[in-house]
């Protein structure tokens, strides 16, 4: 059989007068663990990319997608091997290629983005000569001057400002965008036919994965380049893959062209992954939550690996006993479930749901939703002393007046980028941090001002959840003591009021029994929930507390967070970047920036009527599913200018588009300008 | 950069008061210096009149302060034992005591680099095991054994290199090889994990995948890393490796100044004890100034932070 | 089924074992008998038999004392020395490292302060300098010994605090009204704890390794008590002659020292922890 013929039986897709860039044919990788067991993290995988085109390739965490393009670099770690199955690079097989001759090919046919552009550059090389280094490697008799000037160049392409200066500067000079534009400028030195971008943007903020994006797709229309986007965002794929291949625990479960997809997934692990995606354009009462989680490559059930998480397997015997194959429906498309016909049925009659509760269940009257505030935050303020160099000081004003009103049974989200104060915020609130102005009422009763013993007495209706599903847990102890420790502390020890905080979040009295470091991520975050609703408080801060976790397991966490706040009656403060969960949890919105509260309203008013451009900026950068192109015009420009020297006037000024001489002068004030309660800090709000 | 350096240099000021105040306090818990400066036999008057002109009437801090200045214009006093000022017998004696220490903290890094350099690239793991092994065990062997394990071997039975004394290169030999070793596997296995570490990085996996080879990318990009930690714990060490020259400068009979402080502690003079204990940790203080200033040199994290 | 014990934890083991026989074994022997001079016998060899067949299974010293008597002897000085000095050392270095780093501010700075102040004074120097004017005593070097050695349980218990404070699991527990006493006793000092036992194993070995120094240098343990370091010493003037006299207590403190570093370095690895240079 010839090799077209091999691509042409194992994925229909492929025309068979060309010959795709890469082509990956039924491999395994597998690990050999420290007792000596092997384990097969990447399954039978097989896919085509095509000339110019970009593959998105999807998955939650350990699915096995970094690892399948780590095969086609030749770079897997100690420990993993290829099992069986071939990788064509332009027909010519790679897998049986040496270390040394890999090097030929690396680089130069084919590079690589990686996620954390902060690693990524050697911190102690000079970013020009990292980038020679590239060019160099596959062009030996080009000269210095060359060279140089071709970085030069490289560094402007990816749109890098006085590309001249930055060549001899030090990576820790430049922002997070810049150095991912670097890594892009590396990548594309030698003109790769393919380009792997694993998580390009997801270390990066909104604003400026946006700008990273638009980056990588000029270079690649330049040289044509094909692309494998390796991502776990289903909008950053929706928006810039032709083609998506779905993983789900070491396989691919389905392949289909990107609108094709999310117009009709036929596999349910796919279904249920955008059904629990919460999205800008609407907000549904709950969201739909894929139940359990991914199994333990150890432990993958026999059968599909999908199968008890499945909403149409429904422990039929044969998901259950035998695993699916990768089968062709039809052109261009490809599914790996038994039962895939019965998944279009499955998702039309859950929208046919959703809509029925949207349109004629009028949101439950909540217990304590009586007006009542519970929590008053007024002109918070809080400067940090930076050292810089030597022995000289600045001051970084990371909170500058905020203030904000929360009633009762209420969520309020407050929505920033990083480096806007919504962390430090928290911590104010929480006194972790002192303020250095305002004051914070708890129930009509200030709270900065007490001391020792009260402080501790009255923190207790006012708790937090934090981000980190890892640290938050102390590794020794068990579970039922993490949760009866504020019991503890406050003397009001019982084991079933444990048990019941246990029940409240899902999980059984036995789990209690159990220490951290046995749960995973989605159950760990139950567990600092059940903790931080021991005392009966009345404020619940939940500091990113959904946004370390994976699509699916994210749903079931603001599922819970909305039951509780239902039975118990809670007021959220919600604190996150991702405004898609914010729209689906809060009632009102508080966008951050640089410090400063720029806009507040209701989540409606923000989202249908954004008055302010920094939030229009904020929402035109979000991919989302199917809305491409987005308003260009509205996205923020360069880069968050440095906190410690704010521009004058309006802070985003650098970066707004509708800036004029005025935004240079005066400080825009937070008001309303037309209608009641919806607060914004621009001149041109009304525009 | 400058401000980084200011803020050492202060540092180091800083502990040189703090070294000349712990000598004040251990001069003064080894009791009255008047007492120790005259014969048994002295009157009283004898004494107050000695008190009074090394000023041990005034009030503790005055003495304190008297006791500073002296000590930073290098005047500890009369040695006890000669009749020379305390801080010229131990300045004739730093040379020595400097070539010893440098030598071996070259020895030291020197192994550690090349070894470790080997154990990185070599593909026999009982390779890498055997150099572990032998660091491992000769950090178990104090200063003074495996100097006279030397001194059995080279001087006694092979004849070789001389045991005792200064003056020729060979007298170095057996010293620095016995001081410098002391810290190899503690180098060895910082050395080794510090690359391990940077192995894990995205940066490595970078340079891979632009096509660089193994040993470009231990080379230009790991080692740049690596180094760094090395060259801070080997400065760190230097207290130690100091320390270790009194040791080993007694098993050798070297004429450094470390010797001189233990000969003089038998002798019970006190004035070369503080002098020689003050040299020798303004001298550490002074190394790792330099260390530090290197270290910011190299690393642009801490040159333009 | 995994094995009990790594191979590093064997040898660790088996090193030990022979050090305990030495120390714990030995003197409850009918031959044990360290301060026995016998003019006759003197610098007998290994296995030496003296005219009247006394047998001497590691030989005699310069006095024609029992070679074996006098290194458990000694090896029982060492022990006491380096347990107390532990002891006393993670005591101080467990309490001031915690302070500093959960309570930071000016506390941290003097600790620290300290801290570095002791370190730009070589150990052995500052040693040598406080038992030239204190004086040598068993219990003097061990306190000495202990006060000195604190900084590096103080900086490693630092550093774990500092990164331990900012935890989510202790910000939550001072959200819910725990006192710094309530985190230092359930989180910290628990969480600490492991790593400074692995700490004090090695810090063990350096202590052992100090105070032979010392007394190598004729200031640590005085005669007629023996200490292995005083015993290399007296050998050095008859190396060519009887070699034994300074090898035997320099492989007595090797077996020890080096016992107690693999036992580090295996629960090192054990717990999967970096050492704290």
């Amino acid at each position: 059989m010839t090799d077209a013929a091999i691509a042409a039986e194992a994925t229909p897709t492929t025309a068979l007068d060309r010959v795709p860039v890469l082509s990956v044919h039924n491999l395994c990788i597998e690990v050999k663990t420290p007792d000596g067991e092997r384990v097969e993290l990447v399954r039978d995988v097989s896919f085509d990319v095509n000339e110019h085109e970009v593959l998105g390739l999807v998955g939650e965490s350990g699915s096995g997608k970094s690892l399948t393009m780590l095969a086609v670099l030749g770079l897997l770690g100690s420990g993993l091997r290829i099992v069986s199955g071939s990788i064509r690079l332009r027909g010519q097989e790679i897998t049986n290629l040496s270390f040394h001759e890999m090097q030929k090919i690396r680089g130069k046919a084919v590079s690589i983005i990686f996620q954390d552009p902060l690693t990524t550059l050697n911190p102690v090389l000079r970013v020009g000569k990292q980038v020679a280094e590239a060019i160099r490697l596959h062009n030996p008799d080009k000269g210095e001057a060359e060279i140089k000037a071709r970085v030069i160049e490289l560094l402007s392409l990816v749109g890098i400002p006085n590309p001249e200066r930055r060549y001899s500067q030090f990576p820790n000079e430049f922002s997070g965008g810049m150095r991912q534009r670097v890594v892009i400028a590396m990548a594309m030195a030698n003109e790769p036919d393919l380009l792997i971008a694993d998580e390009p943007t997801t270390a990066l903020d909104v604003t400026i994965q946006a700008q990273v994006m638009e980056v990588l797709a000029e270079v690649r229309a330049r040289t044509g380049a094909a692309m494998v986007l390796i991502t776990h965002d289903l909008g950053l794929v929706s928006e810039y893959a032709d083609r998506l291949a779905v993983m789900y625990s070491g396989r691919i479960v389905e392949q289909a062209p990107s609108a094709e997809l999310f117009a009709s997934p036929r596999h349910p692990y796919t279904a249920g992954l955008i059904a629990s995606l919460p999205q800008l354009e609407r907000k549904v009462e709950t969201l739909y939550s894929i139940p359990g989680f991914v199994p333990d490559p150890r432990k993958r059930p026999t059968g599909c690996a999908f199968a008890p998480r499945c909403a149409i397997a429904n422990g039929r015997p044969l998901c259950l006993s035998q695993s699916p194959d990768l089968e062709s429906i039809g052109a261009n498309r490809a599914v790996a479930c038994h039962y895939s016909a019965e998944t279009a049925a499955w998702s039309t009659a859950y929208q046919a749901k959703l809509e029925n509760v949207a349109t004629e269940t009028p949101l439950p009257v909540r217990k304590q939703g009586d007006g009542t505030t519970v929590l008053r935050a007024s002109n918070l303020s809080k400067v940090f002393t930076v050292r810089g160099k030597g022995l000289q000081r600045s001051k970084l004003y990371a909170l500058r007046n905020v203030s904000f009103d929360l009633k009762a049974g209420k969520t309020l989200g407050i929505v920033g980028e990083s480096g806007s104060g919504k962390s430090t915020l928290a911590r104010v609130l929480l006194r972790l941090a002192e303020a250095g102005g305002g004051e914070v009422y708890l129930n009509g009763s200030p709270l900065f001002s007490l001391r020792g013993r009260e402080l501790r007495q009255r923190r207790r209706d006012l708790q937090v959840v934090f981000q980190d599903p890892y640290s938050s847990l102390d590794p020794r102890m068990k579970i039922h003591d993490v949760i009866a420790e504020p019991l503890r502390i406050a003397g009001s020890y019982s084991a079933e009021r444990v048990n019941q905080l246990l029940e409240h979040v899902g999980l059984t009295a036995a789990a209690g029994q159990r220490r951290s470091p046995e749960f995973s991520g989605g159950q760990r975050q139950r567990i600092a929930i059940a903790r931080s609703l021991a005392l009966n408080p009345d404020v619940l801060i939940l500091d990113e507390a959904v946004s370390a976790l994976d699509v699916s397991i994210q749903a079931q966490i603001i599922n819970l967070l909305k039951k509780l706040q239902q039975d118990l009656g809670l007021t959220y403060v919600f604190i996150s970047h991702d405004l898609s969960v914010v729209r689906h949890i809060c009632d009102e919105i508080a966008v951050m920036y640089l410090g400063r509260v720029i806009e507040y309203a209701s989540t409606e008013a923000v989202f249908s009527t954004p008055a302010h451009p920094y939030t229009r900026g904020l929402l035109a950068a979000i991919p989302r599913i199917g809305m491409w192109p987005h308003g260009k015009g509205l996205l923020a420009r360069g880069d968050l200018p440095n906190p410690m020297k704010p521009p004058s006037g309006c802070a985003f000024r650098t970066r707004c588009p509708m800036a004029t001489a005025l935004c240079a002068e005066n400080e825009p004030v937070l008001s309303d300008h037309a209608e009641t309660s919806h607060l914004s800090a621009c001149h041109f709000a009304l525009a | 950069m400058a401000g980084f350096v200011i803020k050492r240099l202060l540092q180091a000021v800083l502990t040189v008061i703090g070294v000349i105040t712990a000598a004040f306090f251990l001069t003064r818990l080894a009791g009255d210096p008047a007492a120790l400066l005259l014969p048994p036999e002295a009157t009283l008057e004898e004494t107050q009149r000695l008190r009074a002109a090394l000023g041990l009437d005034q009030p503790l801090f005055v003495q304190y302060l008297l006791f500073m200045g002296n000590a930073l214009k290098g005047d500890f006093g009369m040695s006890l034992r000669e009749s020379v000022p305390a801080m010229s017998l131990v300045l004739d004696r730093v040379p020595a005591t400097l070539e010893l220490a440098l030598s071996s903290f070259a020895v030291g890094v020197g192994l550690a680099f090349i070894l470790g350099i080997l154990m990185r690239m070599t593909r026999h793991n009982w390779v890498r095991d055997l150099i572990t092994w032998i660091a491992l065990a000769r950090q178990a062997i104090p200063v003074f054994s495996f100097g006279l394990v030397l001194i059995l071997i080279f001087s006694i039975w092979l004849k070789w290199l001389p045991s005792y004394g200064r003056g020729t290169p060979a007298h170095l030999v057996l010293p620095a090889l016995t001081l410098g070793t002391y810290e190899l596997a503690l180098y060895l296995r910082l050395f080794n994990s510090s690359l391990a570490a940077e192995q894990r990085n995205d940066y490595v996996r970078t340079a891979f995948a632009k096509g660089q080879g193994r040993i470009q990318v231990l080379l230009q990009h790991m080692l740049p890393n690596a180094l760094l930690p090395l060259v801070t714990v080997a400065g760190i060490n230097l207290g130690m490796l100091l320390g270790g020259t009194v040791v080993t400068e007694t098993v050798f009979s070297w004429p450094g100044a470390g010797r001189l402080i233990v000969q003089s502690v038998s002798q019970r003079d006190y004035p070369v004890i503080v002098a020689g204990v003050f040299v020798i940790s303004v001298m550490f203080v002074i190394i790792n100034l330099i260390v530090d200033v290197l270290y910011g040199v190299l690393d642009p994290r801490v040159r333009l932070a | 089924m995994k094995a009990r014990f790594s191979p590093l934890q064997t040898i660790a083991i088996l090193l030990l074992a022979v050090m305990a026989v030495l120390v714990i074994v030995v003197p409850l022997l009918p031959i044990y008998d360290p301060y026995g001079q016998n003019l006759s016998d003197s610098l007998l060899p290994i296995g030496g038999r003296s005219f009247n067949g006394h047998f001497y299974l590691l030989g005699t010293d310069t006095l024609g004392r029992d070679m074996l008597s006098r290194l458990a002897l000694a090896g029982q000085v060492s022990t006491l020395i380096g347990l107390s000095a532990v002891a006393v050392s993670l005591v101080i270095g467990v309490t001031l490292g915690l302070i500093a780093g959960y309570f930071r501010g000016p506390i941290e700075a003097i600790i620290m302060g300290l801290a570095d102040l002791q370190l730009s004074i070589p150990r052995v120097l500052l040693l040598i300098a406080v038992t030239a004017i204190v004086g040598p005593s068993v219990a003097g070097l061990a306190i000495i010994l202990g006060v000195t050695s604190w900084v590096s349980y103080g900086r490693v218990a630092r550093g774990m605090t500092l990164s331990l404070r900012e935890r989510e699991f202790i910000l939550s527990a001072r959200v819910q009204g725990a006192s710094a006493v309530w985190n230092i006793r359930q989180h910290l000092l628990p969480n600490v704890l492991p790593q400074m036992l692995i700490v004090a194993s090695y810090e063990f070995g350096m202590i052992i390794v100090l105070e032979a120094s010392l007394s190598y240098l004729g200031l640590g343990v005085q005669p007629p008590l023996p200490s292995w370091g005083m015993m290399v010493a007296e050998g050095q003037n008859y190396l060519a002659l009887a070699p034994h006299l300074a090898i035997m207590p320099s492989i007595a403190l090797f077996i020890l020292v080096i016992g107690f570093q693999f036992l580090s370095q295996a629960f090192t690895k054990e717990n999967d922890l970096e050492m704290v240079a």
